[in-house]
């Protein structure tokens, strides 16, 4: 196997291979987590460590998985890491655990870890997929931040919950509501497109 | 619970906490299976026998197990895993008992392990503390919002066929700016008065 | 799955048992380390809020066992009086909202008026229109309500009129169990 640097992980990550913005996983909780950044940090954070830790987890034990229960074992992996990592956040961040509620549990369900464990981690060496999963996990929190900050800035007029437009700010209040998460996220996605098509041409 | 409580629920789950629309859940499969009417209603269907049995099942496994042992904390480990197993039961006894109806509905079922609406709406019934009757239909009812989203989406995609959009815009993103524009339509169920009974002594100006 | 590989599956199912019984280790460890935390936080949360309702108050007691449940109310406190007068009373209701549930904390004073109001969770409402129940320009209207002024009108937030009525319909549950303890339970009548 080609040996490859942090670069290339950093790369595919957060752009070649970005997995919402680019191979349109996860959508769920992107659409749910995203309407203030804060939400999106303490989310991004959660996804990646349960990344992290199931990635490294399952490639140390590719050669011990059996083939014909290989998902099941993933699942009970990713659960076991979602299910730690919602203990944490509820003992030690409970602001976050309450305003993210039930979309920690779903990280087991959320497309990202279970796709990078099967194409990912069950096929190479323990050192990859752990950058393979920190860097997925970082560009899947790039894409959170990138979404919550356009709703949180124009539909409420504050970044990070300090207001930046001052008081008499016409908040665009559809953004904050599940309809805007939908048509902001469209938005995002279409911009990077562009944004790669045109990167294309010019080579 | 009286029965308007009930109905209520059922209502609700439907159209003002539409699990697509309204609570994000099921998204993924939403996108890549309503590009036709009838995969859609296939798919749903699915959806709607997994989420009705799926609730039952965590309802009792919480209840009866993990409450009883006080391993509440294992709940979404033991959701998941009873999730999973259910889906490939019900695949194998489909294939078995109903052919006609496994060769309509079978490429669709394993997709529906990793749908966030069956893992959601076991975890929502514990949340709110509903009884093995109110879990059910839950469960059900909210499938069934789940399944009308996708028909109406299905509908829309359809149209969208025939656009011409901007490059970038082409596929996926046309479809979540639709998606925003149902959920739109969706949040107007949203200030339907529901009414109440009872002493009430203060209200709104 | 397939007939020839039968031969594995005592292999697969001890491997898979082996993952399983290791990940539940796992978790049961970072339970052992958060459960108290986490019981923690519940007890401290509830003491600041009712610290802002009554200032000073800092012994409660849970009664919510004393009457029948009422919809809509979680739990019901009798918090001592920091000034040595008679004892308040906190309620504690979960009503639907917007998003998910709006839970307050709705603290009478022993004659069953109003003295505070708080949001103890407001989260899935939407930010900047439902939220705006959690200010204080809201929550102050039901301030020295009685639980008996039957017909009484409130300032809602205007364009939030869901998380609005949740909200009203919690402070509406608490004046029920309020009443309850104050009153003494009555038969039920049928209307």
């Amino acid at each position: 196997m080609k040996r490859r640097g942090i670069s290339w992980f950093a790369k595919e990550g957060l752009l070649g291979n970005n997995p919402v913005l680019v191979q349109l996983l996860g959508l769920c909780s992107v659409l749910a987590v995203s309407t203030s950044m804060s939400n999106a940090i303490g989310m991004g954070v959660a996804a990646t460590v349960v990344l992290i830790c199931s990635n490294l987890l399952i490639s140390l034990l590719r050669k011990f998985i059996p083939e014909q229960v290989r998902i099941a074992a993933y699942i009970v992996v990713i659960s076991g890491f979602v299910t730690a990592v919602q203990l944490l956040i509820k003992a030690y961040f409970p602001a976050i655990d309450k305003s993210l509620g039930i979309f920690i549990p779903l990280i087991v369900v959320n497309c990202i870890v279970l796709a990078r464990a099967e194409a990912f981690a069950s096929k190479n060496k323990p050192a990859a997929a752990l950058l393979d999963g920190l860097f997925m996990g970082i560009g899947y929190t790039a894409a959170l931040l990138a979404v919550s900050f356009i709703r949180e800035l124009f539909g409420n007029g504050t970044v990070f919950g300090i207001s930046v437009f001052g008081g008499s700010y016409p908040k665009v209040l559809l953004l904050t509501m599940p309809a805007g998460a939908f048509i902001c996220l469209a938005c995002v996605v279409a911009a990077v497109r562009y944004f790669t098509m045109k990167g294309r041409s010019k080579k | 619970m009286t029965i308007t409580e009930l109905l209520l629920l059922c209502f609700s789950a439907i159209l003002a906490e539409n699990f697509i629309f309204v609570k994000f859940m099921g998204v993924c499969p939403f996108l890549g299976v309503s590009g036709r009417i009838d995969t859609a209603l296939s798919m749903g269907m699915a959806v709607t026998f997994v989420m009705t049995v799926a609730s039952a099942a965590t309802c009792s496994v919480y209840n009866f197990v993990l409450v009883p042992f006080e391993l509440e904390y294992l709940e979404t480990i033991a959701f998941i895993i009873i999730i999973a197993s259910l889906v490939q039961l019900i695949e194998m006894f489909m294939k078995k008992a109903f052919p006609p109806l496994y060769k309509a509905l079978g490429i669709y079922l394993p997709l529906i392990t990793t749908n966030c609406a069956v893992l959601g709406v076991a975890l929502l019934n514990v949340q709110n503390e509903y009884n093995m009757l109110q879990s059910v239909m839950y469960g059900f009812f909210a499938a069934l919002g789940f399944t009308f989203a996708l028909f109406v989406f299905a509908g829309v995609r359809q149209r969208l066929e025939l656009a011409s959009p901007p490059k970038s815009f082409e596929g996926v993103p046309l479809s979540l700016v639709a998606a925003g524009l149902i959920a739109m339509a969706f949040s107007g169920f949203q200030g339907i008065n529901l009414g109440g009974s009872g002493f009430f002594p203060f209200s709104l100006s | 799955m397939q007939e020839n590989k039968k031969g594995n599956v005592g292999f697969s199912a001890v491997s898979l048992l082996l993952i399983s019984g290791f990940i539940a280790c796992l978790v049961a460890l970072v339970n052992s380390i958060t459960a108290p935390v986490i019981a923690e936080h519940g007890v401290e949360s509830l003491k600041e809020n009712i610290a802002l309702i009554f200032a000073g108050s800092e012994d409660f007691d849970d009664i919510t066992g004393t009457v029948t449940e009422t919809s809509g109310v979680e739990a019901i406190y009798k918090v001592k009086s920091a000034t040595g007068g008679e004892d308040n009373y906190c309620v504690h209701t979960s009503t639907a909202g917007y998003g998910g549930a709006v839970e307050l904390l709705v603290g009478f004073n022993c004659d069953g008026q109003i003295a505070g109001v708080a949001v103890l969770s407001a989260d899935s409402e939407t930010p900047g229109v439902g939220q705006k129940i959690t200010e204080k320009q809201f929550l102050n209207g039901f301030k020295g309500l009685s639980y008996n002024d039957e017909g009484a009108k409130v300032d809602g937030v205007t364009g939030a009129t869901v998380s609005s009525k949740a909200a009203l319909s919690g402070v509406n549950s608490a004046c029920v169990a309020i009443d309850k303890i104050l009153n003494g339970e009555e038969e039920e009548v049928s209307a």
